[in-house]
């Protein structure tokens, strides 16, 4: 028991100086949940409705969002756009992972899946056979920057 | 004699019904016997009898399941007491004000779950002898009308001399009322019994609401004497058990969905990564809004077991602002339960009385998933989720055979993990996380052979946390040193793989 009280305290010293160093919010900015959303229907990439969120993995930050079209039309270039419009409105300092999805039409459950892990390969990301993009934070970062 | 006792001692003794269950017996013939060969407009004879009959059939079986309930409620009562007096021996090897405390602690408590015991017991005894009344004023009502059926019967059957009709009619009119007035008195005896038992019982509801007032506060004391850290992990503790369901699809954000489908269409469990790989999932499913847990039902060479992933920490409490979140946000409690509180109380529990509202969420998961009692279980989990399955892998009380546990960044060091239970745990250099147990150097591979730590590189030679202790760099990791082994033709243990039959994702939430 005292064992795992020493491990207890540990978790919560560790965490908070781990965590400290990382992910700090711009308190000014607003919020990913609404500014990625709102960029990607404004885009012209044909986008009718989006969502856009963030989740924890160990002691870092993954990036997801979302978008529904009204038919196939993306191509390797709108995948870009849709990366470029992602990361300008990401407010966190540290990101891990970023990832996205793209459905013709609302997700159900016969969802017509738009295939981002074929268009992020043409673009010379890893393809991991899925229908969801899915790469490194820094590799987008550096992606767009080249 | 304890005010507890004083009402146990005539509850379990039947004093309340005197001379018990024979009291009721009657000398009638044939109970449950020739009562539908009732003629219908004699029944205006019997009528009172009648009714009665009607409202008593059915109700021995309801009191005798109450009855059983009880008997059940006391012996996990016992069983609680084993557990705390196997808490105390441990208690008992420490010195100083705090550990007397506690053992002070462990004597109230024990006393309120042994008149807890008594309680339930004797409630159950007497639930099983009122039972034992129904059923023999219901045969005395029964068997009453069997014989005036036998009279009716008598009264029509074929005779040359009309003025037999007039005798028989009166005897029966006369042996109707004589039942009526031996049944009668059954009954009133009998609710005149079940008076006295109810007043008996109802002078126990406040002992029971006394007694469990103080076990909250005094298991809250124990703790915080035990600890004093974060008041949140307590309350965890002493939570209910949380509602479990199955994952509805429809409750998930797009990108949830696409994850829930890639999880749910793979067909086999090859390699660890595959179980590395089911950590992200559950996290991802679950995220703050809910808990997540995997139980996939796998077959290989005939034989089934089943593979539990378990969700690492998604609600850093109050730390939350460290990730981004507004300040609002950090005072708020999100549904998830694999939160900071359950991250303390799970490093704290040492007892199954105080199993947290994650690990009580995962033993109703696996149950309402349909894995039977003794079947052979593999947990894997990340993080918390690790923690988590060397928590299971070390309860001697589950329901079920652990056979493998499989972690990716868990301290498991201060866990009593039987040493045939294969473990293979999986560590970053520069993951400050599995080191959190004061392991730098894993001293349990020394003594236990099937104990397995694998240090990985850190990912892309990253050795900040947020690169180390992370699930995604984690399957990386584990993905190529497996390939690593097979080049170099290094066998692998497997006691988690095969086909998978079956996969159901549960959810809770506080």
């Amino acid at each position: 028991m005292r064992a795992r009280a020493g491990v207890t305290a540990a978790i919560l010293a560790l965490t908070a100086l781990v965590l400290s160093a990382c992910s700090v919010r711009d308190p000014g900015a607003e919020s990913l949940e609404t500014a990625i959303p709102a960029a990607l229907v404004a885009s012209d990439l044909g986008i009718t409705a989006s969502e856009a969120g963030s989740r924890v993995d160990g002691f870092s930050v993954n990036v997801w969002a979302s978008a529904e079209l009204e038919a196939d039309t993306l191509d390797a270039a709108g995948l870009r756009t849709m990366l470029q419009l992602v990361t300008d409105n990401v407010d966190l300092s540290d990101v891990n992972t970023l990832s996205i999805t793209a459905s013709v039409g609302p997700v159900s459950s016969d969802t017509d899946y738009i295939d981002l892990g074929s268009l992020g390969a043409e673009l010379g990301f890893d393809d991991e056979g899925d229908t969801r993009f899915s790469a490194p934070w820094d590799d987008v970062v550096d992606f767009l920057g080249e | 004699m304890s005010t507890a006792s004083s009402v146990c001692a005539p509850l379990r003794s039947g004093s309340w019904s005197p001379g018990g269950a024979g009291a009721f017996s009657t000398g009638f013939s044939d109970p449950g016997g020739a009562v539908a060969d009732f003629v219908s407009w004699a029944l205006e004879y019997v009528a009172p009898l009648n009714e009665w009959v009607d409202e008593l059939v059915g109700n021995e079986g309801q009191v005798s399941s109450f009855a059983s309930t009880w008997r059940s409620v006391a012996s996990d009562l016992a069983g609680y007491e084993t557990d705390l007096a196997s808490s105390a021996t441990r208690i008992s090897e420490l010195e100083g004000r705090t550990a007397r405390a506690l053992r002070k602690r462990h004597d109230d408590i024990k006393a309120v779950l042994a008149d807890a015991s008594e309680w339930s017991s004797a409630t159950a005894a007497s639930l099983e002898l009122a039972s034992t009344i129904v059923g023999a004023v219901h045969d005395a009502a029964v068997g009453a009308l069997s014989e005036l059926s036998g009279l009716v019967a008598s009264l029509f059957g074929f005779t040359l001399n009309p003025f037999d009709k007039i005798d028989q009619l009166k005897q029966l009119s006369q042996r109707a009322l004589g039942f009526i007035e031996v049944v009668g008195d059954l009954i009133e005896r009998m609710f005149d019994a079940f008076e006295r038992l109810v007043e008996l019982l109802r002078s126990l509801i406040p002992l029971i609401e006394e007694g469990l007032l103080y076990l909250r506060v005094a298991l809250g004391e124990v703790l915080r004497e035990q600890i004093p850290l974060l008041g949140g992990a307590f309350d965890d503790l002493l939570a209910r058990d949380p509602r479990v369901n199955e994952l509805d699809p429809d409750d998930l954000d797009p990108d949830q969905r696409a994850l829930w489908e890639e999880l749910n269409s793979s067909g086999r469990i090859d390699s660890f990564e595959d179980l590395i790989d089911s950590n992200g999932y559950v996290d991802s499913l679950g995220g703050t809004e809910r808990s997540v847990v995997d139980i996939t039902e796998v077959v290989k060479d005939g034989q089934t077991h089943y593979v539990v992933a378990l969700p690492s920490t998604q609600d850093w409490g109050q730390l939350k602002a460290l990730f981004g979140s507004d300040f609002v946000d950090t005072l708020r409690d999100y549904p998830a339960t694999n939160d900071l509180d359950s991250n303390i109380a799970l490093m704290l529990m040492d007892n199954p009385l105080l199993a947290t509202q994650y690990e009580r969420a995962v033993m109703q998961s696996m149950s309402d998933a349909g894995v039977p009692p003794g079947a052979q279980v593999v947990y894997t989990g990340f993080s918390q989720g690790g923690i988590m399955a060397g928590n299971l892998a070390s309860n001697s009380n589950s329901p079920y055979e652990t056979i493998g546990i499989v972690t990716n960044g868990s301290p498991l060091g201060s866990f009593d993990i039987p040493p045939h239970i294969p473990v293979v745990a999986f560590e970053h250099a520069g993951d400050p996380v599995p080191l959190l147990d004061g392991e730098s150097i894993d001293t349990q591979n020394l003594t236990s052979p099937n104990r397995t730590t694998v240090v990985l590189a850190p990912p892309g030679g990253d050795i900040m946390p947020g690169s180390t202790h992370n699930n995604a760099n984690y399957a990386d990791s584990v993905r190529a040193w497996e390939q690593q082994m097979r080049e170099n033709g290094t066998p692998l243990p497997d006691f988690f793989g095969g086909d998978v039959v079956d996969r159901q994702q549960h959810t809770w939430g506080e």
